[in-house]
């Protein structure tokens, strides 16, 4: 019935073959319609509540001043830049997933593209309310837009963190676009299904798709320009955040392998979010059938890929630090490993490079449990990597304004709060839209093959090609 | 109701209030006097839950009803001038000239007024004592006289009363004591320094022949004045001169900080340390001393002593002064017994100074420090007669604060302790029937042991005059509110015997006297004001003179006759009673060098600006040495880079100890300061006041307690322990290692005679080279920096002794806040100029280096570059500007400093001064907002000042030294030398093309504007080579 050929992983199943059309649609396309679940609202309170949380403390900040933080002088950036970069990191799996993957025509990503762009919008909401807040006077924070005004002053183009606002918000754009288009075939799918106000609203989100030949068409075209927009947005979104620090004077930051480096790491803690997040949904959403055990196999040989990266720049790092013969640089990272927050680099050394090494075992890469956790850890991982590049502030070129740095309360609060807003949109995601992309999904069956014959059997189908 | 009169005299009784009124009742008389009732503005102690919620509901309704119109600027009305003051332009400071004197050492300074509000003290140039220069108390006494928690009333066993009821009070009480000659009355003052309260209180001991003045000063002279009466029987102190000295000897004599005269001897000294006038003219400085004094990190050697080893080291340095042949009297005690090499003092380091010395007589000087006991005085000063050095290097002059304080003229000095012991026991005795305490807090600053506190109450009549209501306000019957000396009318005569005029800068701000007025109208004096009372004693109703000496701020410069002759016959005495070296453990009591004896113990800058040394704020700490604090277990502080303990940032779990001495106890926190001799602690006075306002509350630890009558400065036979509890410590400055990098240059002066151009050099220093600009640099830039004026500094880190004057400077003429000790714990001070310190070498016995740290004012700025709002930009005249408005607070030219002086308002600072406290910011510089960076703007509010000037006088250059920083005002030393680096002739200019100039992180490439001036040091080449033996 399915196409199956083991000595080639690009013919590997997609869909298990009890999977029909109609069953896909019912599978993802039904909890979104059923009544609200006590579990799910109680979920929703809680994240409501982390949200709000969030939002008190930046009222907090507000009204007092970014001194409730724990930053100072020297560490000025603290947690909120850590929190920035490790949330930008997170949403970078979605536009590889989208873009790249599909340019690529890896059809496996059918299987977690919806949930992972979902991811990346949501984590790039979380990552930006930081550099927003993180100012002293936010109220004038618009001043960093290049907006035309009575004082002739316009922004500074020398800055990395004006680029960083144009690559954020391009990220931010783009991304959505990507996603509300391919949203558009299975909303039209969930308003056919719908009654109602929920048909009203659901057909103004399918802005009129029919389904019609012309429409595909379409779409495939502007979807193909969109990935081929986003791709060059996997790089550069991360390399720019990067600049932050690559374009700096500081010893630990002012670095040329920092772009390529982030990149590597946003990926890796990309996908890692990502896997955490669909074995949970593929456990309480029933998506065994959609989301195979070796998509998820895929992801973590990703992993191993770009955790490796991750610590040959590490090392590479270390090495150009001690080849350079440069005082200050050198001893940024010895002070790293061995300073003040040795710890940090060693959580950071541990949870990137030595857990990723695992998932070399085949039988770990399918243990859906060792997945999970070593998931967990390399996200813990990749937080610390942020925190001991922002943390290098505490000691840098003049020993007399060495000092330390530790978070407050809000810090940490703000930062779980963030939580609370992922999951806020997470949850509503979940509830109200498509969670796999049905159409895609439909695609990559063997019934849309159009040479498929249900009645030709294994040999037809797999003879051709 | 157009004809509504509002003068209540005017208003006739027909608009009576109350029956009480009509009945003219004294209570409603007091009532309505007030504008406001008893409680309507404050809220008493014993409020309720209830009706504190009331009044805030009512306080909550108001602001609703006020906000009704939405959120908008609250409306203000400005005052315009019916008749404009004669030369008077708004906008334009106006100068007067005026002196203060600081437990009787007297300078002279110049103080800017804004509109009739004074805003800044400078030195006054012309004085001798100060020459320009200011020291932190200076220019901090400023805030004192716009605290809002000065006194300001008069009271009456704590609660509110008035001058009129203390006279009325008073009165009868004058009366009997007039009867009986003034039997039983007694004054209790510190030292002052004013010939004309000398006058008021003379004709006060006429009045009440009786009555008995007695003078306690914690900070006093008695071991000087006991020493050199000793020596030539006369009450004289010396007055160093240090400009024509070439060898030095300090004996714990800290004369770059703590001893009076110490801004004229800063300079001195800086004036004979220039390493280009030669080898035979740069001074060599010897320390012996215990603790760790700036003077000690000046030194070219330093000898380690126990406290009760001192004495014996200058023993065994006089006999090898007379092993080598210097002739000297008997200084009462035999040389030959005394050991070469005990312990603590080297032989070889002593024959080293002697050698030093003896070839170098009428040249060299032995300084020492008014702590030590009178016999060392007498010693030092009888070497310096024996090695010919009194009358060049060294001037023994009639002293003023005996002059002044005595209460004989003639005769053995006065001996605080003493004083004070002969008070208590009038005071226990039942004898004293009135005592007036003059601006003096004996309640606090004596030792507890007296508990003269608690004998204030015994005396009949009690009244305090003093600036605040602090422990002996709140003992005395009476407490009478002191005027600031902005607000009075003075005169002083400083050591060299200089007068000079102290003129008021604004009206008292409150009910306030000054002790001369409180003292003429106790003693019925012809005049009763201050101004009367200065000008009666100088003028002789010449006009002009006076007013020319206001003008000048100076009556006439120090004519005092030096003496030279002395007969040694009390020398025994003194020698005799000096302490034997023992190995006890020794506790030593200094007055801090921010707070002295606690008198600014509630002035914000002083708590907030770091100890030069420990770089402590808001606290002391019983000090000691590494190895001691290793044999007692308290780690916690980076030793040469290597963590002992704790972690570098936990500074709130500071490890405490109980010190036992004088069979009392305290608990105090411990810190770890290199270079403490061994078996020695020190705890500074000042702190651990108990009634004070709320700036100095839970700042640091009572050294009186611990201290005794018997020897106030040192206690010996010290019981130290470590006990379980831990307490913050505020440090601006953990780490004290320099780790190698080259920011401190320094070298000895014969390697820099060698060769001057290497000596700083890049090339010798950095062995990064530096980077190379990726761009064309002569067209990358916006502005020629070729063109115009370009400003530039320069420091020299030679003569900088580190004592921080220019970073309160700094704070006051840039209205920098303070932000408290929490915030400073977090790493959140806002000092634009700090002053970075390392010890270097043997981490027990280090050297000290100071960096005065501040916006290098970088040609390639980092922080320009990363701003995302270019609110950090450049001028055409080469300053790095910080534009507050634009600024919205990313902090990123924070992190891209490489020299990390940026600073952050994380909280509203500024948002909680009290009125007063507005009046003291400068208008000429913007008063930050929260969430803005700001930073050293080389004072571009005093170059546009200039700038006005010289257009106004038809030039567009601004001269050389039109303008100066308040840093570099400030500083004695004169290290700071600012002006136009395009002005080949500018003294700063001259110095950026000096040898020993270097510029910080070269190799970076951001072409600092600052640069420094290379350290020399002058060791003495028989004990270097011998210390470098010995290592």
């Amino acid at each position: 019935m399915i196409l199956h050929r083991d000595d080639d992983p690009s013919q590997r199943p997609v869909l298990l073959e009890t999977s029909s059309f109609h069953e896909v649609t019912e599978i993802i396309a039904g909890p979104t319609e059923t009544p609200l679940t006590t579990t799910w609202i109680l979920l929703l309170m809680l994240s409501g509540s982390l949200m709000l949380l969030m939002a008190g403390l930046f009222g907090y900040l507000f009204w007092e001043g970014t001194g409730i933080w724990g930053i100072n002088m020297p560490v000025a950036w603290g947690w909120d830049i850590v929190n920035f970069v490790w949330w930008i990191g997170i949403g970078h799996a979605g536009t590889l997933i989208s873009a790249i993957l599909f340019l690529f025509r890896q059809k496996w990503r059918t299987a977690i593209n919806r949930f992972s762009e979902a991811m990346t919008i949501f984590a790039v909401m979380c990552a930006g309310v930081f550099p927003a807040f993180h100012v002293g006077r936010v109220w004038v924070v618009y001043y960093i837009f290049p907006l035309p005004n009575q004082m002739g002053a316009w922004p500074n183009a020398r800055s990395p963190l004006f680029w960083d606002v144009f690559a954020i918000s391009t990220y931010f754009t783009v991304s959505l676009l990507f996603w509300y288009m391919g949203l558009i075939p299975d909303l039209a799918t969930m308003r056919d299904r719908a009654r109602g106000t929920r048909r009203f609203v659901l057909s103004i989100f399918a802005i009129g798709w029919r389904g019609a030949a012309r429409h595909w068409q379409n779409y495939e075209r502007a979807y193909l320009i969109l990935a081929a927009i986003s791709t060059p947005l996997v790089l550069s979104v991360h390399s720019i955040v990067s600049f932050d620090f690559a374009a700096s004077k500081v010893p630990g930051w002012h670095t040329t392998i920092f772009p390529p480096y982030f990149v590597a790491g946003a990926v890796f803690s990309g996908f890692a979010m990502v896997a955490n997040l669909l074995i949970i949904a593929r456990e309480v959403f029933g998506f065994k059938k959609v989301v195979l055990m070796h998509h998820l196999e895929n992801m973590n040989k990703f992993m191993l890929l770009t955790g490796s990266l991750v610590g040959y720049a590490y090392a590479m790092e270390l090495f150009i630090a001690w080849y350079s013969g440069n005082l200050y640089e050198r001893f940024a990272f010895y002070n790293r490993a061995l300073g003040e927050f040795w710890w940090s680099y060693w959580w950071m050394v541990s949870c990137n490079v030595l857990a990723p090494q695992l998932f070399w075992f085949k039988a770990i890469r399918r243990n859906l449990w060792a997945v999970f956790v070593i998931c967990i850890f390399i996200n813990i991982g990749m937080w610390f990597e942020r925190f001991v590049i922002v943390i290098t502030l505490h000691a840098d070129f003049l020993p007399s304004s060495w000092g330390y740095y530790r978070p407050s309360w809000v810090d940490v609060f703000t930062f779980v709060g963030t939580f609370g807003l992922f999951f806020t949109f997470f949850l509503l995601f979940l509830k109200f839209l498509p969670q796999l992309a049905i159409a895609e999904v439909k695609g990559a069956m063997p019934e849309a093959d159009p040479h498929h014959l249900p009645s030709a059997g294994h040999s037809a189908g797999g003879a051709h090609h | 109701m157009s004809s509504l009169n509002l003068d209540p005299k005017q208003a006739g009784k027909a608009t009576w209030k109350s029956l009480e009124e009509l009945a003219g009742a004294p209570e409603f008389k007091e009532f309505a006097g007030q504008e406001f009732p008893d409680g309507a503005d404050t809220m008493g102690a014993d409020i309720s839950r209830r009706r504190f919620l009331q009044v805030m509901g009512a306080g909550m309704a108001f602001a609703g009803v006020t906000g009704c119109k939405g959120i908008r600027r609250p409306e203000q009305h400005i005052l315009p001038y019916n008749n404009l003051p004669e030369n008077l332009i708004p906008g334009v400071p106006q100068y007067y000239a005026t002196s203060l004197s600081i437990a009787g050492d007297a300078v002279g300074l110049i103080v800017e007024a804004h509109e009739g509000r004074p805003t800044k003290i400078e030195g006054n140039p012309a004085h001798p004592a100060n020459r320009g220069a200011t020291s932190k108390q200076h220019q901090s006494i400023l805030l004192d006289l716009y605290n809002p928690e000065r006194s300001q009333k008069v009271l009456k066993d704590g609660s509110e009363s008035s001058w009129d009821a203390f006279w009325k009070a008073s009165a009868p009480v004058l009366d009997a004591l007039k009867q009986n000659g003034g039997e039983g009355l007694a004054f209790l003052a510190g030292y002052s320094a004013s010939p004309s309260f000398r006058a008021v209180r003379e004709h006060a001991a006429r009045t009440f022949p009786k009555a008995v003045w007695y003078t306690y000063e914690p900070l006093n002279r008695d071991n000087v004045l006991a020493g050199m009466h000793a020596l030539t029987g006369q009450a004289l102190e010396p007055l160093y001169h240090f400009d024509k000295a070439a060898r030095i000897l300090s004996v714990d004599g800290d004369f770059l900080e703590s001893e009076p005269y110490n801004l004229a001897y800063a300079r001195d000294f800086a004036a004979g340390r220039n390493p280009d006038n030669g080898a035979a003219n740069m001074n060599r400085l010897y320390v012996i001393e215990s603790h760790f004094s700036v003077t000690g990190g000046a030194a070219d050697h330093r000898l380690r002593v126990k406290p009760d080893t001192i004495p014996q080291t200058l023993l065994a340095l006089a006999r090898e002064l007379k092993a080598a042949g210097l002739a000297l009297p008997d200084l009462g005690t035999d040389l030959g017994t005394i050991p070469r090499n005990a312990e603590g003092i080297s032989s070889a380091w002593l024959q080293g100074v002697a050698q030093d010395l003896l070839s170098h007589r009428g040249k060299s000087l032995v300084v020492v420090g008014k702590d030590q006991p009178a016999g060392v005085h007498a010693i030092g000063q009888a070497l310096n007669a024996a090695l010919g050095n009194v009358g060049t290097t060294v001037e023994w002059l009639p002293s003023t604060v005996h002059a002044l304080n005595a209460t004989d003229s003639a005769g053995v000095p006065e001996n605080s302790i003493a004083s004070l012991r002969a008070l208590s026991r009038e005071l226990d005795a039942g004898r004293v029937s009135a005592l007036f305490i003059l601006d003096a807090n004996p309640a606090y600053a004596s030792p507890a042991e007296l508990a003269f506190g608690d004998k204030i109450a015994l005396a009949k009549f009690s009244a305090h005059l003093g600036a605040e209501v602090d422990e002996t306000a709140v003992v005395s019957q009476w407490h009478l509110p002191l005027s600031h000396f902005l607000e009075t009318w003075s005169d002083t005569r400083s050591q060299d015997g200089t007068i000079a005029l102290a003129q008021p800068l604004i009206a008292p701000l409150y009910e306030t006297l000054s002790a001369a007025e409180v003292l003429a109208r106790l003693s019925e004096y012809p005049k009763q004001t201050d101004h009367d009372i200065v000008k009666d004693l100088w003028a002789n109703g010449s006009e002009k003179n006076w007013r020319t000496w206001l003008h000048d701020g100076i009556v006439s410069k120090g004519a005092l006759t030096g003496v030279s002759g002395y007969s040694a016959a009390g020398i025994s005495a003194v020698v005799k009673a000096l302490p034997a070296p023992t190995r006890d453990l020794e506790i030593l009591f200094r007055e801090d060098s921010r707070l002295l004896d606690g008198r600014f113990a509630n002035n914000a800058w002083l708590q907030e600006i770091p100890d030069p040394v420990t770089k402590l704020t808001w606290d002391n700490a019983v000090l000691m040495s590494p190895g001691m604090a290793e044999k007692l277990g308290i780690h916690g502080m980076l030793l040469n880079g290597e963590e002992t303990g704790t972690t570098l940032g936990d500074y709130r779990k500071r490890p405490m100890v109980r010190v036992t001495a004088n069979g009392r106890s305290l608990e105090a926190a411990a810190w770890v300061l290199p270079g403490m001799a061994e078996n020695t602690l020190l705890l500074h006075t000042g702190f651990g006041r108990i009634q004070v306002g709320k700036v100095g509350e839970d700042s640091g630890f009572n050294a009186y307690v611990l201290a005794s009558l018997a020897n106030p400065s040192v206690a010996g036979n010290v019981k130290i322990e470590k006990i379980a509890r831990v307490y913050s410590l505020a440090c601006t400055q953990d780490h004290w290692s320099t780790e190698n990098r080259p920011m401190i240059r320094t070298g000895d002066l014969a390697e820099y005679l060698r060769h001057p151009e290497e000596f700083a050099s890049e090339e010798k220093w950095n062995e990064h080279p530096p980077e190379k600009s990726l761009w064309d640099e002569e067209v990358r830039g916006t502005y020629d920096f070729s063109k115009g004026m370009q400003w530039g500094m320069v420091i020299d880190l030679n003569s900088c002794t580190g004592c921080n004057a220019c970073s309160i400077a700094c704070q006051a003429e840039n209205n920098i806040p303070t932000v408290g000790k929490e915030q400073v714990l977090r790493g959140r001070e806002m000092h634009w100029l700090r002053l970075d310190r390392y010890f270097t070498g043997d981490v027990n016995d280090p050297q000290l280096e100071f960096q005065p740290m501040t916006c290098q004012q970088c040609e390639n700025a980092p922080c320009e570059e990363v701003c995302p709002v270019a609110a950090t930009v450049h001028t055409h005249e080469g300053l790095n500007d910080m534009v507050y408005n634009r600024c919205i607070g990313t902090k990123y030219c924070s992190n891209n400093c490489p020299f990390k002086v940026r600073r952050f308002n994380f909280f509203n600072y500024n948002n909680q001064h009290a009125e007063t406290e507005k009046m003291r910011m400068n208008p000429d510089v913007t008063v930050r907002f929260r969430g803005v960076m700001e930073k050293c703007t080389y004072c571009v509010q005093r170059i546009q000042r200039a700038r006005v000037d010289a257009k106004n006088h038809g030039s567009e250059r601004i001269a050389d030294g039109a303008v100066t920083p308040a840093c570099g005002q400030a500083c004695a030393s004169d290290s700071i030398v600012f002006g136009d680096i395009n002005d080949p002739n500018s003294r700063v200019s001259r110095l950026k093309k000096h040898p020993r100039n270097y510029g910080l992180l070269n190799d970076l490439n951001v072409k600092p504007r600052t640069s420094y001036l290379a350290r020399v040091r002058n060791p003495n080449p028989a004990l270097a080579t011998q210390e470098k033996a010995g290592a």
